[in-house]
């Protein structure tokens, strides 16, 4: 059931990224989808125990998908920051953050 | 564990290369290149499960050390030419993080090193400066971190069933996960509607970087797949594949830049690829040698659009036209190699396959139509002479008397293609457009989970 909802969570972040036209709102929705993952990955790790894996015995909470959600929070973390840096110069550069508009300035400059 | 070590040097190095000055990467070029041919001749293979049961899974065997030698062939070429600003560190770190890829053999690490690989490649296409590299660069991070995004929720729902991520060890296979998996990487391999993102990137990149994205990048989606092939039927595949080809083709068909025809004929190429699990590390790497050859040729070249090229000096005219018919497929030359590709298939299959490939060698009739001028006195670059010797050590070692008709028929085919297509020119964007291509993933993640539900 709860992993429903954190499948459904990062879904939530798949539809913002679809529906909205500002970068930035993007950027988040794609954060959100990310958060959806990773606490996924969490409830995963309880599904035998909910204490902490330290000592480690069959009831406390599976360590191993704690510890690769670790890595992939630093890795969505770089590819955010890089993102956010990315949508920086392009909408300092054409100055706009919609992405209609950003595309349309594209063309007129190939033009 | 002396391979783990050279890479990790490598990828040091790179990084170290940032604050010293003249690190000399050609040595390290060459260094990979003879330690890859060390691999592929001695084959000290192995196998490293690390962790238990729980599986970190490193692999070396035939199929790792085909994408290695394809790997060093490309790099070794790359670094031949002149470049800029920090592109010699950066392909250094990629050099060592590429030869990992290729060994890897669970979930996890694929996953990883798929994330550190679309950082690095954002990172070296923004090395120009420009406005058009910053927006493609963007299309692409975005497109590919919902992908792996994807690609971790299937992870997961394996993991919980199975408790293991080594892909040798998993038994139960939730359909709908290997579905999402299959989502997350299939946008790594930029086969067509899901690589909308391709054409802008590796048009828009600094010539080396693209021949490293063309030849080598888009190669790790499909090393994964292959290592992810007991999970699924290769089968899910094949529509997109054979979508793929002529689609590619066709566009590249109408396009006259010289680096869009080329990233067009990569979607062409990568579908042709992954028809067919047996014959795909070969092509892989016959296609990067060729692929990139042309990337690296752009550097001579006068220009972009290739219906402004009045003359060409022979010494520019005459490793254009062999790498073209290197990617023809011309018999003794690597991409000769596609016939491999039509074995075992069925007869319609078969039939709609070769039509397609025709469609794919008829955008390269546009440079065999070029005439040379003989001013200079001729010369052959080094690069030239190397990827000319690789790509018939390629073609010599799978030729077959009984294929060569074959193979010059398929090339024949191109020439009245390209002449009744030669008139018409398209500029059709529409959906390499962010919203536009991020709607179609959507549909189409929605099309590979009901594929791999069905088979």
């Amino acid at each position: 059931m709860l992993e429903l909802m954190m499948f459904l969570v990062s879904m939530v972040g798949f539809l913002g990224l679809l529906v909205n036209k500002d970068l930035l709102k993007k950027i988040i929705s794609l954060d959100v989808m990310g958060t959806g993952v990773v606490s996924l990955f969490v409830v995963i790790s309880s599904k035998q125990g909910r204490k902490v894996p330290i000592p480690f015995s069959p009831e406390t909470a599976d360590p191993l998908p704690q510890a690769l959600i670790i890595t992939a929070i630093v890795i969505s973390f770089a590819t955010i920051s890089l993102l956010v840096v990315l949508s920086g110069v392009v909408s300092s550069r054409t100055s706009s953050s919609d992405v209609e508009k950003i595309e349309k300035y594209l063309e007129g400059d190939k033009k | 564990m002396s391979f783990l070590l050279f890479n990790l040097t490598l990828v040091g190095m790179g990084l170290l290369g940032f604050l010293l000055e003249k690190i000399p990467y050609r040595f390290f070029a060459v260094a990979n290149a003879l330690y890859a041919l060390y691999l592929f001749a001695r084959k000290p293979f192995f196998n490293l499960v690390l962790l238990g049961r729980h599986g970190v899974h490193l692999v070396l065997d035939d199929l790792s050390t085909c994408f290695l030698l394809l790997t060093a062939v490309v790099f070794l070429a790359v670094y031949t030419t002149e470049m800029e600003g920090h592109l010699p560190q950066l392909l250094a770190v990629t050099l060592g993080v590429l030869n990992l890829m290729f060994t890897s053999n669970d979930l996890f690490n694929i996953y990883v090193i798929l994330e550190i690989l679309s950082i690095l490649s954002v990172l070296l296409v923004i090395e120009g400066r420009k406005l058009v590299q910053y927006w493609s660069a963007l299309k692409y991070i975005v497109l590919s971190s919902v992908g792996m995004n994807l690609y971790l929720i299937g992870t997961a729902i394996i993991y919980s069933n199975n408790a293991t991520l080594s892909i040798s060890q998993v038994e139960k296979v939730n359909q709908i996960a290997v579905g999402l998996i299959l989502a997350g990487v299939l946008v790594r391999t930029g086969v067509f509607l899901f690589g909308v993102w391709l054409p802008d990137v590796h048009s828009e990149a600094e010539t080396a970087v693209s021949a490293v994205l063309s030849g080598v990048m888009v190669k790790t989606g499909v090393y994964a797949l292959l290592r992810l092939w007991p999970l699924f039927d290769w089968n899910v595949l094949r529509p997109f594949a054979l979508l793929s080809i002529p689609m590619g083709a066709l566009l590249a068909l109408f396009s006259r830049d010289y680096k869009r025809i080329l990233a067009y004929s990569t979607i062409s190429h990568l579908g042709a690829i992954l028809i067919s699990p047996i014959s795909a590390p070969i092509y892989s790497l016959s296609h990067a040698v060729s692929k990139s050859w042309l990337f690296l040729l752009k550097e001579e070249l006068p220009d972009r659009d290739v219906s402004n090229w009045r003359e060409l000096s022979f010494s520019k005219w005459f490793p254009l036209i062999l790498a073209s018919l290197s990617i023809m497929g011309l018999p003794g030359l690597a991409g000769s190699t596609k016939t491999l590709v039509l074995e075992n298939l069925g007869a319609f299959e078969k039939f709609f396959l070769e039509a397609s490939f025709a469609v794919s060698v008829a955008p390269f009739w546009r440079f065999l139509f070029k005439t040379p001028v003989r001013r200079e006195r001729f010369t052959l670059k080094t690069r030239d002479i190397f990827l000319l010797a690789t790509s018939l050590t390629v073609g010599i070692t799978f030729f077959k008397f009984e294929k060569v008709l074959e193979n010059l028929l398929v090339i024949l085919a191109g020439l009245p293609i390209f002449l009744i297509f030669d008139r018409y020119r398209v500029e059709y964007r529409f959906i390499e457009k962010l919203d536009v291509s991020l709607s179609l993933y959507s549909a189409l993640v929605v099309i590979a989970c009901l594929c791999s539900l069905l088979y």
